[in-house]
C-alpha cells in the first residue's frame, strides 16, 4: 500500500451555528485518485478548501506528510487547486495564465518557456499560447487551468467540481483525459463532484458525505456492492431499499418471506435495511416468483427498461431487458448475492421508494451545488 | 405616426434648449467685448486674457487642481481598499448595510456635508488646542501649534472625505463581477495576497478605478458648498473664486472662466463614457491580435509607459509638496473682502514690496461674512466691511484695536471719516471706502428728470422699478421717503414705511427685488428705475449712456466700507502692514480707478481727476466725480447706517417676512 500523505484529524468547521463538518476524519495517501462526493451542502468542497489552504477548520488538525499546515496559507502548499469554472486570469493570454506559478518562483525565462510548452503538449494545446482565455471553449478552458496547476509540479492536484460546465459528452472525454494526465504525472488527485457516475468511473477511492459527515469510505466496487447505510445505497447508483428482518445469519425475511443472502453478523431478528438494486431482480413468471406484484409503470430507456412495480404498495425499480406490459401480475427471484442487508440508520426509511419516481429523478438528484459553495466561499 | 414623431422631435429639441440654452448664452456673452451680459458689443477674447492675468483666479486655479489631483489619489487608493474589504465581509447583511451607508453621504445635501464637517473641524481644533496647551506645559521638548485654523488640510480631508464613496460606488461592481475564484487561485500558483492584489485584482478592476477616480476628480472640481465651508481663509478654489466675483458684478470674466470650467467637466465626461463604451467593444471581442502584439513587445518597451507614468505622477506630487512648502514658509496675511472689491496689481505690488504672502478671500455679504465668522469657518487677519456691521462687530467684541503707529497712512485719511459713529473713537478701523446710495434711471425711459424717493412707490412706471433685495436699504428708501431716520427704532414708523413697500409691491410697482441683477436690467433696459450704489453707477455707465444717477431730495444713505483686524489675529504685524500700504494715496488711486468708489484718503481724492486725465488722455467730467465723491452738500442730506438695537433688528426681520421676497 501506498504511503499516507494527507490526513485530516478531527475536523470542525462551523459558521455561526451553521455546522458544516462535523468531526471529519480522513487520510488520502500519496498517488492515490481520491474522490469526495456528496450532494449540495455536504461539505465537500468546505473539505477541499481546507486542504488547499483556503480554509481554516475552527477545530481540528490536517497534516502534510505527517506536519500540521493549518496554519500554511495557500502559496506555501505544495497543493494546485483546478478551480470550478476554471478561474482564469482574463487580462493574460494562454502561455501567461500557465506560466503564472513559474514566474513567481522566479524561475529563468529559459525554463519557464520550456516547462510550459511541454505542459501545453502535455493538454494539447500546443499552438493556442497567445490566445486570450475568453477565446477558448469550455473544454479549452478547463485544460488551460489543469495546465496552469500542473506545470508547477504539485504533490497534490485539487479538483473542485472541473468537469460541472461542460457538456456531457466533452466531459466523458475529460474524464479519461483526467484519469490518463493522473497515471502520467503520478501524484495525488482529490476530486469533488457531486455526480456519482464520475465518481465510479474515475477513482481508486470514493468518499461518500453527507450532511457535513463522512457516510462511507472505499473504492468504487465495495461502495456500490455494499453501501454502508440507506443514504449512501440511494446516492450510489439507484436501490429499493426494504424494511426487513434478520432471521439469522444468511436468512433476511421480507414482506414475511424468507430469502436467503450472504450478510452475517446481525443480532438474531434485527431490524434491518435491505437493499436491492434494481439489475439484480429476475422476472419470473407469477408462479415461480419469491414474490409478486403489478407493473405501474415501464419507461424505454435504450438498453433497458426501468419498470416500476408495486408490490404490496411499496414500488420497486427494476430493469430489465424484457418489456412488460401496465397492469402485468409478475413474479421475481433475488439471487442470494444481490441481496445486501444493512442496519438501520437515521436515513431508513427515507429512500428506496420509487413511489414518486419519474424521468425527472434523475435531475432532481443532481441538482446545483451553489447552495454549498455560498458557504465556503465567505471565508476567502 | 408621422405626426407623432414631429410632436416628439419638438419637444426633444424644447428639453435640449432649456438645458443648453443658458449654458449657450454664457459661452457666448463671454467673447463680449463690452463688459456687460446684455448688451453685445463685439467679439473678443479680452476677457480670457485678463482671466489668465488675474491672479486670484490663477491662485485658486493652483488650489483647485491641487486639492483636486491630492484628493482623487488619497480617495482612489482608500475608496480600492473599503471595496474590496467590504466586498470580502462574510455576511451578506453587513455588507449591504455597509454600502447603504456609503451611499448616504452621496445622497446627503451637500449644504449638510459641508456645515458637518466644518463643525467638526472647529470642534477637533478646539480640543486639540487644549490638549497642545496641555501637552507644552508639560514639556519642551516638542512644541505643538497650539492654534489650528481651517484650511488646505482640512479642504483636502473633506474631498477625500466626498470622494471615497464614489469610489467605492464605481470599484464594487467590478469587484462583484470578478471571478470570487481568481484571487484564490493566484495565492494557490504561490501569491502572497499583496502580490495577488497586484497581479490579479488591480488588472481586474482597474476600469472601475480609473472611472472612479475621473469622477472623483470631476466632484472635486465641482465641489463649492462642501469646499465653501472647509477651506478657511487661506485657501480657495475656483468655484469659491468665481461665487466671490459674482458679488459685485457680473462681469464676461465670469462668463470666460465658467465657459472653461465647463469644458474640462465635459471633457472629464467624455472621457469617462469613451472608456466605457470602448471596454464594452472589447470585452465583446477577441483581442487575439492586440494579446499577440503585447507579447512580441520586449519587456522594456512593456515597462516603458508605466515608468514614466510613476515619474510623472512622482514629479507632480513632489512639486506640489515643493510649492506647498515654499509658501508656508512665508510671512502670510488673509485678507477678506467683497469681490470685484480691488485692484489686484496692488496685491501683486504688496507681496514684491513687503514679501508678506496676501491670502486674499471674498465673501458676497456683511451677513454672510458675519456668520462665517461666527461659525469659526472664517479664519482671517483683515477684514472689508460695512459701517452698520463694524459696530456690531465692536459690540460683541469680535475686532482687535489697531496699532495706530503701525499705520502712518493714516493720517492720510479725511477728517471727516474718521471717528464716525459706529467707531466713534476709532480705535478699530481705517476706512476703505465710501459713497452714497441713490436712484438710477434709464432717461430714456422716464417723462422727466426723477428728483423724489416717491417714485419708487407710486404705480407711474409700475412694473419697471427695481427695488433692493435686502431689508435694511429697502426699508430706507421708504424711511427717506417718509422722511424719518434711516436708524429709527419707532415701531410706527418702521410698521409705516413698510406699509409703503407692501402696498406698492401688491400695486405692481416692482418689477423684482434685484442686488446685482440690477447690472442687467438697467443696462439692457429691461427697466427703467432702481435703486443703487453710485459705485456701481459707474460701472453700469460704461455700457448705457441714457443712464443718470440721483441722490433724491429727501436725502438718503452714505456709507463707509472700513477695514478691521479680527480679534486674535495670527499675523497682526502683517495685517497692519496691509492696512497701511491700502491706506496710502498711491494705492487708493488704483483702487478708486478700478473700483469706481470713492476714497477717504483726502489727497487721493484731490489728485483723482488729474489721475485720470493723466491716464486716460481726457479729463473726467465733473459732475461724474461728483457721483463718485459726493460733496458735502450732498453728503449732508445723507444719513450714516448705526447698528440698529436687537429688538429692531428682530423686527426689521419679522417684517421683511411679511413682505414675502
Amino acid at each position: 500500500m501506498a504511503k499516507e500523505l494527507i490526513r485530516l484529524s478531527d475536523c470542525v468547521m462551523r459558521y455561526e451555528d451553521n455546522l458544516v463538518l462535523d468531526h471529519i476524519n480522513l487520510y488520502i495517501n500519496d498517488k492515490e485518485f481520491l474522490t469526495l462526493l456528496g450532494p449540495s451542502g455536504c461539505g465537500k468542497t468546505t473539505t477541499l478548501r481546507i486542504i488547499g489552504g483556503f480554509l481554516t477548520p475552527t477545530s481540528g488538525d490536517i497534516f502534510f506528510d505527517g506536519v500540521r499546515i493549518n496554519d500554511v496559507p495557500p502559496n506555501k502548499r505544495t497543493i494546485n487547486t483546478v478551480f470550478q469554472k476554471y478561474a482564469l486570469f482574463p487580462h493574460l493570454n494562454v502561455f501567461e495564465n500557465v506560466a503564472f506559478g513559474l514566474r513567481l518562483q522566479k524561475l529563468p525565462e529559459k525554463e519557464i518557456h520550456t516547462r510550459v510548452m511541454e505542459m501545453l503538449e502535455a493538454v494539447s494545446l500546443r499552438g493556442f499560447e497567445h490566445r486570450r482565455p475568453e477565446a477558448l471553449s469550455g473544454g479549452q478552458q478547463q485544460r488551460v487551468a489543469i495546465a496552469r496547476a500542473l506545470v508547477n509540479r504539485p504533490k497534490v492536484l485539487l479538483l473542485d467540481e472541473p468537469l460541472g460546465a461542460l457538456d456531457l459528452k466533452l466531459r466523458k472525454d475529460m474524464q479519461i483525459e483526467l484519469k490518463r494526465i493522473q497515471q502520467q504525472v503520478g501524484i495525488t488527485f482529490i476530486f469533488v463532484t457531486h455526480d456519482q457516475e464520475e465518481a465510479l468511473s474515475m477513482s481508486d477511492t470514493l468518499v461518500v458525505m453527507d450532511g457535513g459527515r463522512i457516510q462511507q469510505i472505499g473504492t468504487p466496487e465495495d461502495i456500490y456492492n455494499e453501501p454502508k447505510n440507506a443514504f449512501v445505497a440511494d446516492f450510489i447508483g439507484e436501490s429499493n431499499i426494504i424494511d426487513g428482518i434478520m432471521v439469522e445469519d444468511r436468512v433476511v425475511q421480507m414482506y414475511g418471506r424468507r430469502f436467503p443472502c450472504l450478510d452475517t453478523g446481525f443480532a438474531p431478528n434485527e431490524a434491518v435495511d435491505v437493499v436491492i438494486r434494481p439489475e439484480d431482480i429476475d422476472i419470473v413468471p407469477v408462479e415461480q416468483g419469491q414474490i409478486t406484484g403489478t407493473v405501474t409503470s415501464v419507461t424505454f430507456k435504450g438498453m433497458q427498461y426501468d419498470i416500476i412495480v408495486d408490490f404490496r404498495g411499496f414500488k420497486w425499480l427494476i430493469q430489465t431487458t424484457d418489456h412488460s406490459p401496465v397492469g402485468a401480475r409478475i413474479g421475481i427471484k433475488i439471487d442470494p448475492d444481490g441481496i445486501h442487508v444493512m442496519k438501520k440508520s437515521a436515513y431508513s426509511g427515507q429512500f428506496g421508494d420509487y413511489s414518486s419516481f419519474s424521468d425527472e429523478y434523475e435531475e432532481l438528484d443532481n441538482a446545483s451545488p451553489d447552495g454549498e459553495e455560498e458557504g465556503a466561499w465567505h471565508e476567502a | 405616426m408621422k405626426r407623432n414623431s414631429l410632436w416628439n422631435r419638438a419637444f426633444t429639441a424644447l428639453v435640449f434648449l432649456f438645458l443648453y440654452a443658458p449654458i449657450v448664452v454664457l459661452i457666448v456673452f463671454s467673447f463680449n467685448a463690452g463688459n456687460s451680459n446684455a448688451v453685445w458689443s463685439g467679439f473678443s477674447l479680452k476677457w480670457y486674457q485678463q482671466l489668465f492675468s488675474d491672479r486670484l483666479v490663477m491662485q485658486s486655479v493652483y488650489t483647485t487642481l491641487m486639492v483636486s489631483v491630492l484628493s482623487t489619489a488619497i480617495a482612489t487608493v482608500a475608496g480600492t481598499f473599503a471595496a474590496i474589504g467590504f466586498h470580502n465581509l462574510r455576511s451578506r447583511s453587513q455588507r449591504n448595510a455597509l454600502t447603504t451607508i456609503n451611499n448616504i453621504p452621496m445622497m446627503n445635501a451637500d449644504i449638510v456635508t459641508g456645515v458637518a464637517l466644518c463643525l467638526f473641524f472647529v470642534a477637533f481644533f478646539g480640543l486639540w488646542s487644549q490638549f497642545a496647551g496641555w501637552f507644552n506645559g508639560i514639556q519642551q521638548v516638542v512644541e505643538l501649534p497650539e492654534r489650528l485654523t481651517l484650511g488646505f488640510p482640512t479642504l483636502l480631508l473633506a474631498h477625500v472625505s466626498f470622494n471615497i464613496p464614489y469610489v467605492l460606488l464605481s470599484v464594487s461592481p467590478k469587484l462583484r463581477q470578478m471571478d470570487r475564484n481568481l484571487v484564490d487561485a493566484a495565492m494557490d500558483l504561490g501569491c502572497t495576497w499583496m502580490q495577488a492584489f497586484w497581479k490579479v485584482i488591480l488588472p481586474e478592476i482597474k476600469p472601475g478605478i480609473v472611472s472612479g477616480a475621473l469622477i472623483a476628480f470631476t466632484m472635486s472640481v465641482d465641489d463649492f458648498i462642501i469646499s465653501y465651508f472647509t477651506a478657511g481663509s487661506s485657501s480657495s478654489t475656483l468655484a469659491m473664486t468665481i461665487y466671490g466675483m459674482t458679488k459685485k458684478r457680473v462681469t464676461p470674466e465670469i462668463n470666460a472662466i465658467s465657459t472653461l470650467l465647463f469644458l474640462v467637466v465635459l471633457a472629464l465626461l467624455v472621457v469617462t463614457n469613451l472608456r466605457e463604451t470602448r471596454q464594452e467593444r472589447r470585452s465583446h471581442q477577441q483581442v487575439v491580435a492586440a494579446a499577440i502584439r503585447a507579447e512580441q513587445r520586449s519587456p522594456l518597451r512593456r515597462a516603458l509607459p508605466r515608468v514614466a507614468g510613476g515619474a510623472a505622477a512622482l514629479a507632480l506630487c513632489a512639486g506640489m509638496v515643493v510649492s506647498a512648502t515654499h509658501r508656508s514658509n512665508q510671512p502670510v496675511v488673509n485678507v477678506c473682502s467683497w469681490g470685484e472689491y480691488i485692484d489686484e496689481s496692488l496685491i501683486t505690488q504688496f507681496e514684491e514690496e513687503t514679501g508678506i504672502l496676501v491670502n486674499y478671500q471674498t465673501t458676497e455679504s456683511n451677513e454672510t461674512l458675519y456668520s462665517l465668522l461666527k461659525s469659526g469657518a472664517g479664519d482671517y487677519d483683515v477684514i472689508v466691511a460695512s459701517d452698520y456691521m463694524v459696530s456690531q462687530l465692536i459690540e460683541e467684541d469680535m475686532l482687535e484695536a489697531l496699532d495706530y503707529s503701525k499705520i502712518p497712512n493714516f493720517s492720510l485719511i479725511d477728517q471727516r471719516f474718521k471717528n464716525l459713529n459706529y467707531d466713534p473713537d476709532n480705535l478699530y478701523t481705517v476706512p476703505y471706502t465710501w459713497g452714497t446710495v441713490g436712484i438710477i434711471y434709464n432717461q430714456t425711459m422716464v417723462e422727466e428728470p426723477i428728483t423724489s424717493w416717491e417714485v419708487m412707490f407710486s404705480e407711474e412706471y409700475a412694473g419697471n422699478v427695481l427695488m433692493f433685495r435686502n431689508s435694511r436699504d429697502a426699508m430706507a428708501t421708504a424711511l427717506l421717503y417718509l422722511g424719518y431716520s434711516v436708524n429709527t427704532t419707532d415701531e410706527g414708523e418702521l410698521r409705516e414705511a413698510w406699509q409703503l413697500l407692501a402696498d406698492a409691491k401688491g400695486r405692481g410697482v416692482y418689477q423684482s427685488f434685484v442686488m446685482d441683477e440690477i447690472f442687467s436690467k438697467l443696462e439692457g433696459g429691461n427697466a427703467a428705475i432702481g435703486a443703487y450704489y453710485a459705485g456701481d453707477y459707474l460701472t453700469m455707465l460704461e455700457n448705457n449712456e441714457d443712464l443718470v444717477f440721483v441722490v433724491p431730495e429727501e436725502g438718503s444713505n452714505w456709507f463707509v466700507d472700513a477695514m478691521c483686524v479680527l480679534k486674535d489675529a495670527p499675523h497682526k504685524e502683517e495685517a497692519e502692514a496691509w492696512i497701511n500700504f491700502i491706506a496710502s494715496t498711491e494705492a487708493n488711486l488704483v483702487n478708486m480707478d478700478y473700483i469706481w468708489y470713492a476714497s477717504p484718503n483726502q489727497e487721493a481724492l484731490e489728485q483723482y481727476p488729474a489721475y485720470y486725465e493723466a491716464l486716460y488722455g481726457e479729463a473726467l467730467a465733473p459732475d461724474l466725480f461728483e457721483i463718485m465723491a459726493a460733496p458735502d452738500a450732498v453728503l449732508e442730506r445723507c444719513q450714516l447706517y448705526v447698528n440698529l438695537p436687537y429688538e429692531t433688528r428682530l423686527f426689521y426681520n419679522q417684517l421683511w417676512n411679511e413682505l414675502g421676497i
